[in-house]
C-alpha cells in the first residue's frame, strides 16, 4: 500500500479517535474560522478553540473540470464552494455526485469525508476533505 | 490634486515564441516606447515592473532589474509589481501614484511576462497557481478556467445568459484582434466553432479562454511640468484606483471588486459609465466580459448577455469593448496585460489605433483584475484616461 498523507494538516484534527474536519472558534464573538486562525480579527481574541466543521453545507456554486490542470486528480470531477451554517466557505471536490447534472445543483445538501483524492508525483496517497450530495430519504 | 499623462506607450507582438526571453522582449518594447514618447532612458526617474514570473520554469529574481537594464534604465528606483493577472496594472498604478504624491516627473511602467517554454506543459504549470491561493484551494484542483465555469453556470442559472451570447464575446474579441498586428490570435472565429471546440471546464471551450503568451507593454508618465519635455502627444489619466478582495461568502455572481473600483474611479475622475467612448475589460474568459458589463456599469446587473446581443461592445457600437482584442485574442501575458490595456487606450485617444480606430474617442477606461480566492477576486484596477 502507498504512503498517505494529508494534504493540510491544519484541516485536521483527530477528536475522540475520530479524524475531523476542523476550524477555529472564538468563544467571545462567536466567529468560526477555516482554516484555523492564531487570533480572532474581530476581538483580537488569541484563544480560539479548535472545533469540528458542521457536517452539512450547502452548495454555492461548482462546476466540472474537463481539462487536468492538478496533478494527480482524474479528470473529469466536479468542484465548488460549499457553505457550512456556521459562515465557513469552503472550496471542494466533490464525491458521488455522478451523474454530476442530476447529483448537483447551487443549495444541494452535501457532507464532508475525509478520504484520498489524488495521488502526488511520488504515488503517494493525499488525503483531503470532499463533499458528498446527502441521500434524500425517501 | 497633481494632473498626470501618459507621455508614451510601446508593445511587442504577443503570442507564444519560447525562443525569446525577457531581455529581447524588454529591449523591443522599451524602444518602442521610447520613439513613441521622444523620450530616453535616463530620463525615467522611477520605475514600476508588473510582472507574476511563476508561470514559467526559468523564474528570475529582479525582473524589473533586470529587463530595465537592457535598455540602459540603472540606478533609479525599480519596483517589482507581482500581483497574479493585475500585475501590470498594479505598476500603472504605482507609477501614477509616484508622479500624484510629487516625488516624481517622470516614471515607467512596464509590464511583462515570459509564459510559453519548450520544457514544461503550461497548464499544468499555471494550475499548480490555482486561482492564486494554491495552499488551500490549488490543492483542491481549483483552476483559473474553473472559476469563471463556475461563475458562468450561475449567470445561465440565475439570469438566463446564453452560451451563444458568451461566445460572442470570443467572436467580437477574434475579430478586433483581426485588425490588431501585435494581437495573438489574428484569425476572426465564428458562434459554432467556440461552441464545439474543446470543453476545458463546463461549460467554457478552449476559444473562450485567454491563451498562454509570451509579451511586453509598457507607458512613459510625466506630470504636467514634464509633458513639454517629450514629443509624444499627451493623455491624462483622470483616475487610477486599486482594490483587493474582501472574502465576504457573497454571491460569486457579486463582482464586488470591480464595483468598488469602478465607482471610485467614476467619483475620482468626475464622469459616469456613460461618458466611457471605449474600454479595455478583463476578458480572461468570455463570461468575464459579460460579467464585467454589468459591474462597471455599463449595463444593469444581469443584462450582460444582452448587452452583447445589441452590438454595444463591437467596435462601431456604441461602447466598443477590447478594440485591440482583449485578453482572449490579444493574450494574456499575466504581468504584461494591464499596461497593454493603457497603450490601446492611449492610441485610441490619440487616433493611431490604426483599422480598429473608434471614431472621436474622448473617454477611456481599463479594467484589470487578477487573483481569485474564497469566491472574490485579488486584485483590480480602473484607470479612466482622457485625450487633452
Amino acid at each position: 500500500m502507498a504512503p498517505s498523507f494529508l494534504v493540510n494538516k491544519e484541516f485536521f484534527e483527530e477528536i475522540d479517535g475520530e479524524l475531523k474536519l476542523v476550524g477555529s472558534k472564538c468563544e467571545k464573538c462567536g466567529k468560526v474560522y477555516f482554516p484555523r486562525k492564531k487570533f480572532c480579527i474581530n476581538c483580537m481574541n488569541d484563544d480560539l478553540k479548535i472545533v469540528p466543521l458542521s457536517k452539512r453545507g450547502k452548495i454555492a456554486c461548482w462546476t466540472v473540470a474537463r481539462q487536468t490542470y492538478t496533478y494527480g486528480i482524474p479528470v473529469p470531477y466536479a468542484f465548488g464552494y460549499v457553505d457550512l451554517p456556521e459562515g465557513v466557505r469552503l472550496f471542494t471536490i466533490f464525491t458521488d455526485c455522478e451523474p454530476f447534472e442530476e447529483k448537483l445543483r447551487t443549495g444541494t445538501e452535501v457532507e464532508w469525508v475525509i478520504k484520498k483524492y489524488k495521488e502526488d508525483e511520488m504515488g503517494n496517497d493525499i488525503i483531503g476533505y470532499l463533499f458528498r450530495p446527502v441521500e434524500e430519504k425517501k | 490634486m497633481r494632473r498626470v499623462f501618459v507621455v508614451g506607450g510601446g508593445i511587442i507582438k504577443f503570442g507564444k515564441f519560447p525562443e525569446r526571453g525577457i531581455r529581447k522582449m524588454a529591449e523591443e518594447v522599451l524602444f518602442n516606447l521610447f520613439k513613441d514618447a521622444g523620450a530616453k532612458p535616463s530620463d525615467v526617474e522611477a520605475a514600476y515592473v508588473g510582472s507574476q514570473n511563476t508561470a514559467c520554469d526559468d523564474t528570475l529574481m529582479m525582473v524589473g532589474q533586470i529587463a530595465l537594464e537592457q535598455a540602459g534604465i540603472v540606478g533609479i528606483p525599480i519596483t517589482n509589481c507581482t500581483n497574479a493577472c493585475g500585475s501590470g496594472s498594479n505598476a500603472v498604478h504605482q507609477a501614477w501614484l509616484a508622479i500624484q504624491s510629487g516625488l516624481y516627473d517622470v516614471t515607467l511602467a512596464l509590464g511583462i511576462e515570459k509564459m510559453s517554454s519548450p520544457l514544461l506543459p503550461q497548464a499544468m504549470m499555471a494550475g499548480r497557481l490555482g486561482g492564486g491561493d494554491s495552499e488551500i484551494e490549488g490543492v483542491f484542483g481549483l483552476f483559473a478556467p474553473g472559476i469563471f465555469g463556475m461563475i458562468a453556470k450561475r449567470h445561465m442559472e440565475e439570469y438566463g445568459t446564453t452560451r451563444e451570447q458568451m461566445a460572442k464575446v470570443a467572436v467580437k474579441n477574434r475579430f478586433h484582434a483581426s485588425l490588431n498586428p501585435t494581437a495573438q490570435y489574428q484569425t476572426p472565429t465564428t458562434i459554432e466553432e467556440v461552441l464545439s471546440s474543446r470543453v476545458v471546464a463546463d461549460p467554457l471551450t478552449v476559444l473562450e479562454c485567454s491563451p498562454i503568451s509570451d509579451g511586453a507593454a509598457a507607458v512613459l508618465l510625466a506630470s504636467e511640468d514634464a509633458v513639454k519635455r517629450f514629443s509624444g502627444k499627451p493623455v491624462e489619466i483622470i483616475a487610477s484606483v486599486q482594490v483587493s478582495g474582501t472574502y465576504s461568502f457573497t454571491d460569486i455572481l457579486n463582482i464586488d471588486t470591480t464595483r468598488r473600483a469602478a465607482k471610485k474611479a467614476y467619483e475620482m475622475a468626475g464622469v459616469g459609465p456613460e461618458d466611457i467612448d471605449l474600454a479595455e475589460v478583463h476578458d480572461c474568459f468570455s463570461i468575464a466580459e459579460i460579467i464585467h458589463y454589468e459591474e462597471l456599469g455599463f449595463c444593469k446587473k444581469g443584462e450582460g448577455g444582452r448587452f452583447i446581443d445589441s452590438g454595444a461592445p463591437f467596435l462601431g457600437g456604441k461602447k466598443p469593448v477590447n478594440t485591440s482584442g482583449g485578453l482572449i485574442a490579444k493574450g494574456h501575458p499575466l504581468g504584461a496585460t494591464g499596461v497593454a490595456q493603457i497603450v490601446e487606450i492611449l492610441y485610441q485617444l490619440r487616433g493611431q489605433a490604426g483599422k480598429r480606430q473608434v471614431p472621436n474617442a474622448r473617454i477611456g477606461l481599463t479594467h484589470n483584475g487578477g487573483g481569485f480566492r474564497k469566491a472574490d477576486t485579488g486584485i483590480v484596477c480602473v484607470h479612466i484616461l482622457k485625450k487633452v
